[in-house]
């Protein structure tokens, strides 16, 4: 199936187009970030000389202020790039690595599948959370550091998921044909078995992308993530210190919206693509 | 069946064998060593060559490798904590229990609450109803635990004052029995806001298995000859393709029991809830490491023992599965 | 009529290219200030640090200097401010409040020359003679007056020479339940939760029981190996001291009375009638066996004023005399208020007394220890048998994981008084609350800027004059802290809490950064094109 064709039947399911529309406009953000916001996200705004501390929302600052005088709008807004720059990076970093891990113990099977498959199960006994926390914490706060974090255990359900998806295609006559006509084992893998299974390889793509998002939130909130990016996770870390929970209701609730819109929208479309990898699920 | 459970515990004792050597080496990586968390504007050079010699950290690291793996396999001494100056696992045994009890409890409300909204959403397929529903789910899953937390913290304990904001019991309780310190109401009324949270958490999966589920077993034609036929035989059709639809959700609840105990951290430290999530938390910020590394280490031994749980109810569960 | 335009072009082309040449060319690049790197602390451990380093990039920025502000765990700055090879322009650090540094030693002492080195107090490399002179004779001098002109000279010098740059004084900032306790009397340097104030301190209502709430667990009691200020809080509640801190001067506590023989001799007369919380008396042996026994295994934070010791005599069994190495004009200030009474017939029989815990501290302190449930309190009882008993029933620390718990249980009522300074947040809300008083005091300790002398540029003092008038330590304490601290400036290293020390005509630097440009330029600094600094060519 093509990119195309996938995209085709996505924009059919309501939700998924819904899903579409929803991510399309974060992207938009983020691109233009720098000109939506209206100040600068780290300068600290005086008001009559005085710091405009925890302000509430005014026509001067739309989401009102944090606790040193800075725009939340703004900072809303920047924080779009790094959600996005986090959730695509960890996306196409595990999706290369767990489809190729995927294709090649399926199609080769053996001892090579036996190898991969062990150190999958050996993730697999891996707490997500407390890694990453770790891991961060060991590492130089970074925006890298945290989707290598959160990548180096990820890849470990797309590689077992595509696996089984090419287990069972690579039994199938079009492959064996191709054998016999004397095609390489990585041309039947790549230009033959590979496209069948991108839906699905698309499907764990999306899947990573929200849980990439929400990681990051995480690990920021938590105090590991990098001090000078501007991370909706990292707001809400700041809001949290400095014990503005009671106070600043506008500092609190839009990141968090934020990100609940944006992975909504991600899991809108990782169903439209579930319906897709599984025709039973379609037309219902 | 013997022979499957010797062969899970065998791959899970080999698991925990790397875990224990990666996480040896990747503390070691330290950017700063922990003795300089504790090192104080007073205390003079030879005061700190002094507490480098006591933790350890002056010999070459194939002999602290040693050493470390000697310690855990044959005394459970994960080595003293930095700071409190005692073995890491007295810090961490009484935590134990808490993240569990935080964990089984969410995932039971998770559950219970998810199999009966999948079950209604299933039902008014089709309708507008569904698709909010089907949103409603989404959106908690999205909502990260820990912001979902304030929320409800912003909210009901300090909004409504019907809950308290953090920590497990009120300061100053009377410790008696190990029963009474966890079956009475105080410790109920601080366990209701964090385990709603870590509940809305995880309600997405069975929500939406319950529903799918339900709509493989009851067939388009079905249920329209049953509507036709009229609402009471509709309903005993209902009920019978729930009672169905339940096996593969609670199959599912006991493959996510495991993932449940990792995944309390946020919430942990959202309500101060003192359990291991909350722990590793406090340990990886002042790198305290025996802690972190214990902690890390509990966390992963317990997700495996429940993926092994797991299996054993799966198979007892779906008698499809047959173990070899 | 091409070729003219040809010739033109490439003649405008060549003058352009001189020009550009001409003018980069005027400044050699290798005497380009590179990019300076400051550590300073993430903003979850201490947002104020973190948002002084950025406006202080922001001052650099005016001289025309690029800083590269690296947020990193406290505990990497120290080890990489105190350790070879010494790798860092510059770093922010606060020194938390302690009662021993209401005496000036501490401070000024920082900046001799033999605290140069590995694992040094003196970070910076500062090296200068006439200093160690100052130093010195402040150490020495037991003659209050004579060690108050070494100590006014030392401020002076350290600001004259922009040695070091405190941003701020912190204050103690605590708030506490207005309707359940009365006669609440903050000391000056330490607050509310401190020897004398818990002393005096009395419930009017309610149970008798003070509820103090903290960010911070303690981690162990151990008062040889204690590095954590909770620790601390609570062992100088357990502990007693021979002396303690009573507003400016130190009064007799386990001690009757001392008298100084020489400068490096001081008798010492213990109390009678003392005992510990087991019941068993506190006697000479036991002042003599603190002092020998951790001269021998060491003594964590107070190492210093146990080392000096030359020996103890037991002259019967309340009298000691103590013979210093050396003269130690802060022996009595400092040495009797932070050396805890150890109890030798428990610590003779300790085998590993650095590794352990001491789970049931026992000291001759006005509580007792009650116990400790980890994370969560802590219990003090009050021990009857102390010379003067407090008031109160005993003390229950109780730990809350962030600000805003705090703010609501103190609403609440579920605690009666808060440990730790109140961020600007919290005060606003508590001052708000009707039954909860705010107790404003100085602390002891301030929160500095510190760069290495070792390098340039800081290693020049005309660019340490400029950066002085740059940085304005007004604004940014006003801007991050309001008014919960107090600015600061270069060389005011002693508190002005610190009162009979503290010298308030040390030079100052105003706001001025044309002043600061000019007196670059005067020292033969030079500005690019971009406005990028170049140092001057005899560097």
């Amino acid at each position: 199936m093509s990119l195309g064709q996938v995209l085709q039947l996505l924009i059919r399911d309501r939700l998924a187009l819904a899903g579409i529309i929803i991510v399309g406009t974060f992207v938009l953000v983020a691109i233009f970030a720098p000109w939506i916001a209206p100040y600068d996200p780290d300068q600290i705004h005086r008001v009559d000389g005085r710091v405009a501390r925890l302000l509430p929302p005014s026509s001067q600052f739309w989401l009102g202020t944090t606790n040193l005088g800075r725009d939340v709008f703004s900072q809303v807004v920047m924080g779009t790039r790094i959600a996005l720059e986090v959730g695509l990076l960890a996306a196409f970093m595990v999706t290369f690595v767990g489809t190729n891990v995927g294709l090649i113990a399926g199609y080769f099977g053996g001892r090579i599948d036996a190898f991969l498959m062990r150190i999958v199960d050996i993730l697999y006994g891996i707490p997500f959370t407390p890694f990453v926390i770790l891991l961060v914490s060991l590492l130089e706060p970074s925006i890298w550091n945290v989707v290598i974090a959160v990548s180096l255990l990820t890849w470990r359900t797309v590689a077992r998921i595509c696996r089984a998806q090419v287990l069972s295609l690579a039994e199938r006559p079009f492959v064996k044909a191709a054998r016999v006509a004397g095609a390489s084992h990585w041309r039947i893998m790549y230009r033959h078995i590979l496209p069948n299974i991108l839906p699905l390889a698309l499907l764990e793509m999306s899947f990573v992308v929200a849980w990439a998002i929400i990681a990051e939130a995480s690990v920021s909130f938590i105090g590991f993530g990098d001090p000078r990016a501007i991370s909706w996770g990292k707001i809400l870390h700041s809001a949290f210190i400095a014990g503005a929970v009671r106070t600043a209701p506008w500092w609190v609730a839009p990141p968090g919206v934020a990100i609940v819109l944006l992975v909504l929208g991600v899991h809108f479309i990782t169903r439209g693509l579930e319906s897709i990898v599984n025709p039973r699920l379609r037309g219902e | 069946m013997l022979a499957f459970m010797a062969r899970r515990l065998l791959e899970a004792a080999i698991s925990l064998f790397v875990l224990l050597t990666i996480v040896f080496f990747v503390f070691r990586l330290l950017p700063a060593n922990p003795v300089d968390a504790m090192v104080d504007a007073s205390l003079g050079p030879e005061a700190i060559a002094r507490l480098y010699a006591e933790f350890g950290l002056d010999q070459p690291l194939w002999r602290q490798y040693v050493l470390y793996l000697k310690n855990i396999l044959t005394k459970g001494d994960f080595g003293m904590s930095f700071f409190f100056r005692q073995p890491a696992v007295d810090i961490l045994a009484d935590k134990i229990i808490n993240t569990l009890i935080l964990a089984i409890t969410s995932l039971v409300i998770a559950y219970a609450l998810g199999i009966i909204w999948g079950a209604l959403l299933a039902w008014h397929r089709g309708t507008p109803f569904e698709t909010a529903g089907i949103t409603a789910a989404l959106a908690f899953k999205a909502a990260p635990e820990f912001w979902v937390g304030m929320i409800f913290v912003m909210i009901f304990a300090y909004g409504l004052g019907w809950f308290p904001h953090s920590g497990m019991r009120e300061p100053g309780y009377e410790e008696t029995s190990l029963f009474l310190k966890y079956f009475n109401l105080d410790f109920l009324r601080h366990l209701v806001l964090p385990a709603t949270v870590a509940a809305l958490g995880s309600i997405a999966t069975p929500t939406l298995l319950m529903r799918n589920t339900m709509l493989e077993v009851m067939h388009e034609d079905f249920v329209e000859l049953a509507k036709a036929k009229g609402l009471s035989t509709a309903r005993i059709i209902y009920l019978h393709a729930a009672r169905n639809a339940l096996l593969p959700v609670v199959t599912s609840l006991a493959t996510n029991l495991g993932r449940a105990v990792g995944g309390m951290v946020l919430v942990e430290y959202v309500f101060s809830w003192p359990g291991l999530g909350r722990e590793i938390v406090l340990a990886a910020t002042r790198y305290d490491y025996p802690v972190a590394q214990a902690a890390f280490l509990m966390i992963a031994a317990m997700v495996m023992l429940m993926n092994i749980v797991a299996d054993l109810l799966y198979g007892y569960l779906d008698p499809r599965i047959v173990y070899k | 009529m091409l070729r003219r335009l040809v010739t033109l072009l490439l003649a405008a082309a060549v003058v352009l290219t001189g020009l550009v040449t001409a003018s980069a060319q005027s400044l050699d690049p290798a005497r380009r200030v590179p990019r300076l790197v400051f550590y300073t602390t993430t903003p979850q451990y201490d947002p104020g640090r973190y948002e002084a380093a950025l406006l202080i990039q922001e001052a650099f920025s005016l001289l025309g200097v690029d800083v590269d502000v690296r947020p990193i765990d406290q505990p990497v700055i120290t080890s990489i401010s105190r350790s070879e090879p010494w790798d860092y322009d510059g770093f922010f650090l606060s020194w938390g409040s302690q009662p021993e540094r209401l005496d000036p030693h501490h401070y000024v002492w920082i900046f001799h020359s033999s605290n140069i080195g590995h694992l040094g107090e003196n970070r910076q490399g500062f090296n200068d003679p006439v200093y160690d002179a100052i130093a010195e004779g402040a150490a020495v001098s037991l003659d209050p007056a004579t060690r108050r002109e070494y100590v006014f000279k030392a401020q002076e010098y350290l600001a004259d020479n922009v040695v070091v740059i405190p941003l701020w004084f912190n204050h103690l900032t605590q708030a506490y339940n207005r309707q359940r306790l009365a006669n609440v009397t903050p000391q000056p340097g330490l607050g509310l939760f401190t020897y004398n104030s818990l002393t005096r301190l009395r419930i009017t209502q309610g149970p008798n029981v003070l509820r103090a709430a903290h960010r911070q667990d303690i981690d162990h009691l151990n008062p040889l190996t204690v590095v954590q200020n909770t620790d601390r809080q609570i062992l100088d509640l357990i502990y007693d001291f021979l002396g303690r801190l009573d507003g400016d001067a130190v009064v007799p506590s386990t001690a009757e009375s001392w008298r100084v023989i020489d400068n490096q001799t001081v008798e010492v007369r213990i109390k009678q009638g003392l005992t510990f919380h087991d019941g068993r008396p506190v006697t000479a042996y036991d002042v003599k066996f603190t002092w020998d026994y951790g001269k021998q295994v060491g003594f964590g934070r107070a190492d210093a004023h146990v080392q000096i010791v030359d020996r103890v005599d037991l002259v019967d069994d309340y009298t000691v005399v103590f013979h210093l190495k050396e003269p130690y004009g802060a022996f009595i200030n400092a040495a009797f208020i932070s050396v805890p009474i150890l109890p030798k017939h428990i610590w003779e029989n300790v085998e590993n007394p650095t590794q352990w815990n001491n789970p049931n501290p026992i000291g001759s302190g006005p509580f007792s220890f009650g116990y400790w449930r980890r994370g969560e309190e802590l219990r003090l009882n009050r021990f009857d048998g102390y010379y003067a008993p407090a008031n109160i029933d005993g003390i229950l620390l109780i730990v809350y994981a962030n600000p805003d718990a705090i703010v609501g249980a103190m609403e609440l009522g579920d605690a009666d008084l808060v440990v730790p300074q109140l961020t600007l947040e919290q005060e606003q809300v508590l001052k708000e609350m009707d039954h909860v008083g705010i107790s404003y005091v100085m602390g002891s300790g301030w929160t500095y800027f510190a760069y290495n002398l070792r390098r340039q540029p800081f290693a020049d003092l005309a660019f340490r004059k400029a950066m002085a008038h740059v940085i304005d330590t007004a604004m940014i304490t006003e801007t991050i802290l309001d008014d919960l601290a107090t600015p600061a400036g270069p060389g005011q290293i002693v508190p002005p809490s610190a009162g009979y020390w503290y010298n308030p005509d040390v030079p100052r630097y105003e706001f001025d950064p044309e002043l600061a440009r000019q007196i670059l330029a005067e020292a033969g600094y030079q500005w690019d094109a971009q406005g990028r600094l170049y140092l001057p060519a005899n560097r």
